[in-house]
């Protein structure tokens, strides 16, 4: 119960100061993220771990866009793009990183994820692999890069 | 740690691209002048809505370069629409940029 004047004001500010730090912010659209897929180190085990026991089919209708080497592994720019319809998510793994997953990015119906493009960090020179479930399937293509120095540090 | 955004329209596609200032230290690296370990602290979600509806949300490990870059697609939005991004790290740290689609 606020009873004084003083009092309100005190609150007042109080509510002021956490909007200011965005501690109030609307916090329901996060928490969610798995911490358990981001401790696997083997690319299998994270899918495990994102998709279960799903099957996954080999696609080019994927294509990854990505330089044949890079000399700097903690940037390697990256562009995903797919004719799939309704795509729901994309899932970016590395083969050779000390956490396979990178990110996984969901789309609702106005983010149709059929255009993607990123900067990701890679620890060795390996394959870079790409996961979409589009249409309640999955289907994956991969594409091999030469790393020169690597990124994971 | 800012945020920059940037829409553009072309034949009823819209691409969203962002750029957030970050860190995104994967808790592997050495403080080359102490030695000592600088702590893990990256982003870890990344949340777009637009007029307060999710269109794409993000987990995000380490494997996300510096100062991360994301561009993407947006259908059935247009010119007024009310675009925000939203970002949260390891530490509970998070910032948020709203945009007017045009």
């Amino acid at each position: 119960m606020i009873k004084t004047r003083r009092q309100f004001l005190r609150s007042a500010l109080a509510s002021l100061a956490l909007l200011k730090t965005g501690l109030l912010f609307p916090i329901s659209v996060f928490a969610k993220w798995p911490e358990s897929v981001f401790s696997k180190k083997h690319p299998e085990e994270a899918l495990a771990e994102l998709f279960g026991d799903r099957e996954i089919t080999q696609t080019d209708k994927i294509v990854i866009e990505m330089p044949p080497g890079a000399e700097n592994g903690a940037i390697v720019p990256i562009i995903i793009k797919t004719d799939l319809k309704n795509v729901q998510s994309i899932s970016l793994l590395a083969e050779k990183n000390p956490v396979a997953l990178l990110a996984q990015f969901t789309f609702s119906s106005k983010g149709r994820g059929e255009y993607l493009r990123t900067r990701i960090k890679l620890a060795k020179s390996s394959h870079v692999i790409v996961v979409v479930e589009a249409d309640g399937q999955l289907c994956t293509n991969k594409k091999y890069i030469e790393v020169l120095k690597g990124g994971c540090d | 740690m800012s945020i920059k955004i940037r829409t553009r329209i072309e034949n009823g596609i819209t691409t969203v691209s962002a750029m957030i200032r970050h860190p995104m230290e994967t808790g592997r690296r050495q403080d080359p002048e102490t030695g000592e370990v600088i702590p893990i602290h990256h982003i870890r979600e990344v949340n777009c809505e637009v007029n307060g509806e999710t269109v794409m949300h993000a987990i995000v490990g380490t494997g996300i370069s510096k100062n991360p870059f994301f561009s993407f697609h947006l259908h059935d939005v247009k010119a007024g629409d009310i675009l925000t991004l939203t970002w949260l790290d390891n530490l509970g740290n998070t910032d948020s940029i709203k945009t007017i689609i045009k």
